[in-house]
C-alpha cells in the first residue's frame, strides 16, 4: 500500500527538515563568524594597540625641552615592551609637528599631522614590505615662551596580533561549530521523536485489508490530528462512494437483467407459431423491449459519463442561453416531428448569463430533461425554460417547466434517486438522476416543483 | 677585506659549470656562499673549513669586517651579494632584521637553543659567551679581585694609586660590542657609571678590540680589564698563565654571535644550509671543539669543561634578542650615552 | 447516396451497410482508419460515416487530413457517449454532426439524409425533400408538384429557413434577411410573414416552429 519509506517518496520530510536547519544554521554561523571575526579583530587590536599605546606614551615620557631645545632620552624599554609580542618588528619616529624627525625611521608612512587632535591615532600602513600598525601620540613641549608639539609615531608588524585574532577567531569557531552539530544532532532527533506517531499511522494503514475502512485507531498529536481527522473522514466517504458503487452495480445488473430477460421473453415468445398477426405483435414487442433496452443502456453510459467527467473535466465558462438554444437544436435534429413547444423567457435582460461549468454534461441534463418531457407529458406539450438571477446576485437559476402531470407530492423526495421511474414504460429511471449529478458536479441544486401551468417545475440553481 | 678561499681552483671551475649548467641561484650544496662577518677569521676558521669539507661544492668567500661598518655598509647598499651576515654586535643584527633585511627560514633546529638567543626565525645565535672581566694574576696575589661590580669601584676609590693608569676597557664609541654591553650594562643599574666613574678617576685606557686589553693585561702594562669578550679571555687564559678572568657575581653578560641569511641572498638554499650546519649539534661540536668559541648547546661535549673557567653560572645574564636592543641605537639615545661615557670618564680615558 | 463508412466494429458495419443497402444507398465499409484515409484522397462521396476510435488513424486526424485538402464532403462522426467530447458536440474538428452510439438506424440515416441535404440544398438550385421542392431559380416551391404560389417575401424567408435548418434563428435576424433598409421591419411583421409561409407549407414536411423568446427554428420532417 505504502511504498518503502523514502524509497520512492518524492521528498523525506527528515532530510527537508535536516535541510532547513543545516541552512538555517549555517546562515547563523556565517552571520556569528562575521561577527566573531570583528570581534577577534577589534579585542586583537585593543590588546595589542594598549602595547603599543604604552610604547609610545613611554617614549613621550622622555620627551621634553632643555636650553638647546627638545631632548629625547629615548628609553629602549618602550621597544622591550613590543618585544611581548616575540616576532614582530618595531619602528618609531619622534618628530615635530613640522615634519622635523628628532629620532629613528624619518620614512614612516602616516597621514597628516593635524595639530588640533591630540588623541591617539591608530591607523594602518604599507612599510618595509608588510602592513604596520602605527600608533601615533602628541605632546605639548615647552621650549621658553612658545610651546612646540611634539609627535611620536611607534608601529608594530602584525604578526603577533594576526597570530590572535585568528586563534580567538577560530577558537570561537570551535565552540559553534560544536553548537551547530549538537543543534543538528538533537534536531535530527525530535524530527524522529516528531514523526514516530507518523508511522504508527503508517503500520496501521500497512496491515490493513483493502476492504477495512474503518476510522484510524491512532492518537495523533494536535499538530496532525487534522490530518487524521482529513483521513478518517475521507475513509468514510470512501467507504460511503464503495457503498453507491455497489448499490449502483447491483442496480445497473438488476435492471439490465430485467429488461434483457424480458427482451429474451418476448423473442421466445416470437419464436413460437402462431398467426401472422400474433407474430407480428409479438414481433412488434419485442422491439420495443429492445428499444427500451437500448434507451436504458442508453441512459445508463449517460449517467456513467457524467459522474466520470465531474471527476476529470476542467470547467469553462457556459452561455446559458447558449446551452439551451443548443438543446432545443440538438432535441428537434434528433426527433425532426417532436411535438414540444419550446419557450424560453428571460428574466435577466442585461448580459447572459454564464456559469462555470461543463457544457457536455450541462447538455445532458438538458438532454434528459426535455427528453423526460418527450415521454412524460401530453401529445404537444410546452415546455418552457427560464433563466433567472436571484436577488443577491450569486445564484443563477435554469427553470425548466412542462405542462404535462409532473411528479407526485409524495414521490418528489425520490424522484432524483436512480431507478425511481413510474409510470411511463419507456423511462430508463435515470433522467433526473444524471441531472441530479451534474448539478452536483457544479455544487448546484435540483429542485423539483409544481410548474406554472401545473406540470412539473425543475430548478437547477448554479453559483456564479 | 680578507678572502678566504682554500679551494683548488679546477673545483672551482667545475662549480662555476654546475652553476651555469643548473641557472641561478645554485642548488643547495653548490655555488658560491658569500659570508660576510664581524666576527675574527681565525675563531671562525675551523667551522668554516668543516662546512666546506661536508659540501665540497661551495665556493666559500668570507669577507671580514667592523661590526659598526658591517652595519653601515649593509644599510648603505655597499655590499649587495651577502648570502650570510654573521656579527657579535646583535643589537646591530636586531636592527637589520628589524629593518626586514633577512629571510625567514626554516631551518631544522635543535630544540635546546634557547630562545633568547633567536629573534622571528631569522636571526639565529650560534655561540655562548660570557662577559667577563680580566685581571693581572700576579698584581691580585696579595688581594682577593673583587666579586662586584660595587666591590671594583670600591676597591679603585680606596687604592687609586694601585689602580692608577691600570685600567681599561672597550672604547665604546668605537666598538659596536663595547657599546652594546655599555648600554646593558646601564639598563642593569646604576653600578656601572659608578664604575665608569671610578675608571674615569683612575685613568682608564680604551680600545678597539678584546685581544689589545688581554695582551696589555697579560704583559702587566694593566691589571684590569673590564668587559671583554669572555671566550678569547678564556683561550687566552689557557696558553698564558698570567691571565685570570673574573665573572662578578652581581651579573654577568652573556652575548651571542649571531647570523642571518640576507634577503636578497644570491645562493639562498647553501645559505640557508649554512645556518643550519652552524647551529646543528655537528657544527656546534666544532665550535667549541676546535675554536675559542663556545656552542649555544648546553649539552654539546666540551662545553661544560670550557665553561668552568667562568664559574659562577647562576649571574649569567644573556642579552635577550629583542626589539628593545635598538633603543639603544636610537641617534639621540647613543650621542647621549656616549656624551655621559665621556663625561664619567674625563678626557684623559681617550687614547 | 454514396456513402463511405468507416467503422471497425465489423458486426455494427456489415448491419449499417445492409440497412443502407436495403435503402438503395451505395455503401463502402472499411476498418481501417489510414486505410480511409488513402480512400478519401482518391474517391469522393456524398458523405462519409466517421468512427472516432478507429486502428491506425483516428477519426480526427482522417478529417483534419480532408479538410486539408480541402474537401468539404459532409461527415457525420460516431462516438461512444465515453469518447463524448467538446471537439464532437461542438463540432469544431470540422465534423457536420455526429451521432452517439450505440445507434438507431433511422436516426443515423435521417441525419445522413438531412447532412446531405443541406449541402446540396446550398449548393445547387433545387432543394427536395420527400414530396418538397424548392426552386431558387424560378422562385417557386411544390408539394406534391403542386405550386404553392410563394410570394416574394415567402421566398426570402424560406431560403432563410432552408439555409438554417436545424437551427434557432432569432426574429431579428429573420428581419434581416428578408427585409431591406429602407423598410423599417417591425417584428409583428415577421411574425405575421412566417405566420403565413407556415400555413403555405402545411403538408410539406418543412416545419417552421417558434421558440418563444429565442426566435424560429426550421427542420425537415422524416417522411
Amino acid at each position: 500500500m505504502n511504498p518503502e519509506p523514502g524509497s520512492t517518496a518524492s521528498y523525506s520530510l527528515r532530510r527537508r527538515l535536516t535541510f532547513a536547519m543545516m541552512t538555517g544554521f549555517l546562515l547563523i554561523l556565517s552571520i556569528l563568524a562575521v561577527a566573531l571575526w570583528n570581534y577577534a579583530v577589534a579585542a586583537a587590536n585593543r590588546s595589542f594597540d594598549l602595547l603599543l599605546e604604552g610604547s609610545a606614551i613611554t617614549i613621550l615620557g622622555r620627551v621634553s625641552s632643555n636650553a638647546n631645545g627638545i631632548t629625547v632620552d629615548f628609553p629602549p624599554a618602550a621597544l622591550e615592551m613590543l618585544g611581548l609580542a616575540e616576532d614582530d618588528r618595531v619602528f618609531y619616529r619622534i618628530f615635530t609637528a613640522e615634519g622635523e624627525t628628532l629620532t629613528g625611521e624619518a620614512d614612516l608612512p602616516g597621514p597628516e599631522v593635524d595639530i588640533t587632535n591630540d588623541e591617539t591615532q591608530y591607523f594602518d600602513a604599507r612599510y618595509s614590505g608588510t602592513l604596520v600598525r602605527f600608533v601615533r601620540q602628541r605632546k605639548i613641549v615647552a621650549i621658553d615662551d612658545q610651546t612646540l608639539p611634539v609627535l611620536v609615531q611607534v608601529g608594530q608588524t602584525r604578526i603577533a596580533r594576526d597570530v590572535h585574532r585568528n586563534a580567538l577567531f577560530l577558537r570561537g569557531m570551535m565552540v559553534l561549530g560544536v553548537l551547530a552539530v549538537a543543534g543538528i544532532f538533537f534536531a535530527r532527533m525530535s524530527i524522529n521523536l516528531a514523526l514516530k506517531p507518523l508511522s504508527g499511522i503508517v503500520t496501521d494503514i500497512e496491515s490493513r485489508d483493502p476492504s477495512d475502512l474503518r476510522e484510524l485507531k491512532a492518537s495523533p498529536p494536535r499538530e496532525i490530528a487534522s490530518l487524521i481527522a482529513a483521513i478518517n473522514g475521507f475513509m468514510r466517504r470512501l467507504d460511503a462512494s464503495k457503498d453507491n458503487a455497489q448499490n449502483f452495480i447491483a442496480d445497473v445488473a438488476h435492471q439490465i437483467r430485467t429488461s434483457l430477460s424480458a427482451l429474451n421473453g418476448q423473442l421466445e415468445l416470437a419464436s413460437e407459431p402462431g398467426k401472422p398477426e400474433e407474430l407480428q405483435r409479438r414481433i412488434g414487442s419485442a422491439g420495443l423491449q429492445a428499444k427500451k433496452t437500448i434507451a436504458l443502456t442508453n441512459q445508463l453510459l449517460a449517467h456513467a459519463m457524467v459522474i466520470h467527467r465531474a471527476d476529470n473535466q476542467s470547467k469553462s465558462a457556459v452561455d446559458l442561453v447558449d446551452l439551451v438554444t443548443t438543446a432545443i437544436e440538438n432535441h428537434v435534429k434528433q426527433r425532426a416531428s417532436t411535438g414540444i413547444e419550446f419557450e424560453f423567457v428571460r428574466k435577466d435582460a442585461l448580459n447572459n448569463p454564464v456559469i462555470l461549468g461543463d457544457a457536455v454534461s450541462l447538455q445532458e441534463a438538458l438532454r434528459n430533461l426535455i427528453s423526460n418531457v418527450e415521454a412524460h407529458a401530453g401529445d404537444r406539450p410546452c415546455l418552457r425554460f427560464t433563466i433567472e438571477r436571484s436577488g443577491t446576485g450569486n445564484r443563477v437559476f435554469l427553470i425548466v417547466e412542462d405542462d404535462g402531470p409532473g411528479i407526485p407530492h409524495g414521490q418528489r423526495a425520490n424522484a432524483l434517486d436512480r431507478f425511481s421511474s413510474f409510470g411511463n414504460s419507456l423511462g430508463s429511471g435515470l433522467g433526473l438522476a444524471i441531472v441530479k449529478a451534474v448539478m452536483d458536479a457544479h455544487d448546484g441544486t435540483v429542485t423539483l416543483g409544481d410548474g406554472a401551468n401545473g406540470g412539473l417545475r425543475v430548478e437547477l440553481s448554479f453559483p456564479c | 677585506m680578507l678572502s678566504v678561499d682554500r679551494f683548488p681552483t679546477v673545483v672551482f671551475i667545475a662549480a662555476l659549470f654546475s652553476a651555469i649548467a643548473t641557472g641561478l641561484p645554485a642548488k643547495a650544496g653548490s655555488g658560491q656562499l658569500n659570508i660576510y662577518s664581524a666576527t675574527d677569521t681565525s675563531a671562525m676558521q675551523q667551522v668554516l673549513d668543516a662546512f666546506q669539507a661536508k659540501y665540497p661544492e661551495v665556493r666559500l668567500v668570507y669577507t671580514e669586517y667592523n661590526t659598526r661598518e658591517l652595519h653601515e655598509a649593509l644599510l648603505g647598499g655597499t655590499i649587495s651579494d651577502a648570502d650570510i651576515v654573521i656579527s657579535s654586535s646583535v643589537d646591530l643584527q636586531v636592527d637589520l632584521v628589524n629593518r626586514g633585511m633577512a629571510n625567514s627560514i626554516d631551518v631544522k633546529m635543535d630544540p635546546a637553543i634557547p630562545r633568547w638567543a633567536q629573534w622571528r626565525s631569522e636571526l639565529f645565535g650560534f655561540t655562548f659567551e660570557p662577559v667577563v672581566t680580566v685581571y693581572n694574576k700576579k698584581a691580585f696575589e696579595t688581594f682577593e679581585f673583587p666579586a662586584t661590580r660595587s666591590a671594583l669601584a670600591l676597591a679603585i676609590r680606596d687604592n687609586p694609586e694601585f689602580f692608577e693608569n691600570a685600567t681599561g676597557t672597550y672604547d665604546i664609541a668605537l666598538s659596536g660590542v663595547g657599546y652594546l654591553f655599555a648600554a646593558q650594562d646601564m639598563e642593569k643599574g646604576y653600578q656601572f657609571w659608578r664604575l665608569v666613574e671610578s675608571f674615569g678617576r683612575a685613568g682608564a685606557e680604551t680600545f678597539c678590540c678584546t685581544s689589545h686589553v688581554l695582551d696589555k693585561v697579560a704583559k702587566g702594562e694593566l691589571l684590569v680589564g673590564y668587559n671583554v669578550i669572555g671566550s678569547y679571555a678564556a683561550e687566552r687564559m689557557r696558553l698564558d698563565p698570567r691571565l685570570a678572568i673574573a665573572a662578578f657575581t652581581d651579573y654577568t653578560l652573556v652575548m651571542s654571535r649571531s647570523a642571518f641569511v640576507h634577503r636578497s641572498a644570491p645562493n639562498p638554499d647553501t645559505a640557508e644550509l649554512f645556518i643550519e650546519y652552524l647551529l646543528s649539534r655537528e657544527g656546534q661540536r666544532k665550535i667549541t671543539q676546535s675554536s675559542a668559541l663556545i656552542s649555544i648547546l648546553e649539552a654539546v661535549e666540551g662545553k661544560s669543561e670550557r665553561m668552568t673557567i667562568f664559574g659562577n653560572l647562576e649571574a649569567m645574564r644573556p642579552i635577550k634578542f629583542s626589539p628593545g636592543l635598538i633603543g639603544y641605537l636610537d641617534r639621540l639615545k647613543r650621542a647621549q650615552l656616549l656624551a655621559d661615557w665621556q663625561d664619567a670618564l674625563g678626557s684623559n680615558g681617550m687614547e | 447516396m454514396r456513402i463511405l463508412l468507416v467503422e471497425d466494429n465489423t458486426e455494427l458495419a456489415t448491419m449499417l451497410a445492409d440497412r443502407f443497402s436495403a435503402q438503395g444507398d451505395a455503401v463502402d465499409v472499411e476498418g481501417d482508419g489510414a486505410g480511409a484515409d488513402q480512400l478519401l484522397a482518391h474517391s469522393k462521396f456524398d458523405i462519409v460515416i466517421l468512427d472516432v476510435n478507429l486502428p491506425n488513424k483516428d477519426g480526427y486526424s482522417i478529417l483534419q487530413s480532408m479538410r486539408e485538402r480541402k474537401d468539404s464532403t459532409p461527415v457525420l462522426m460516431l462516438t461512444a457517449r465515453s469518447e463524448i467530447d467538446d471537439r464532437v458536440t461542438g463540432l469544431d474538428s470540422g465534423a457536420d454532426d455526429y451521432v452517439v452510439k450505440p445507434i438507431e438506424f433511422r436516426e443515423l440515416a435521417a441525419r445522413c439524409r438531412a447532412l446531405v441535404r443541406r449541402r446540396t440544398g446550398q449548393a445547387a438550385n433545387v432543394f427536395r425533400h420527400g414530396n418538397f421542392l424548392f426552386d431558387r431559380s424560378a422562385k417557386r416551391a411544390f408539394v406534391d408538384e403542386i405550386d404553392l404560389n410563394l410570394r416574394n417575401r415567402d421566398v426570402q424567408l424560406l431560403e432563410a429557413f432552408l439555409g438554417n435548418l436545424d437551427r434557432v434563428i432569432a426574429k431579428e435576424d429573420v428581419a434581416d434577411k428578408i427585409y431591406s433598409f429602407e423598410e423599417t421591419p417591425s417584428l409583428n411583421a415577421v411574425e405575421q410573414a412566417v405566420t403565413r409561409l407556415r400555413k403555405k407549407l402545411e403538408g410539406s414536411p418543412i416545419i417552421i416552429r417558434t421558440v418563444r423568446g429565442l426566435g424560429y427554428i426550421a427542420n425537415a420532417r422524416e417522411q
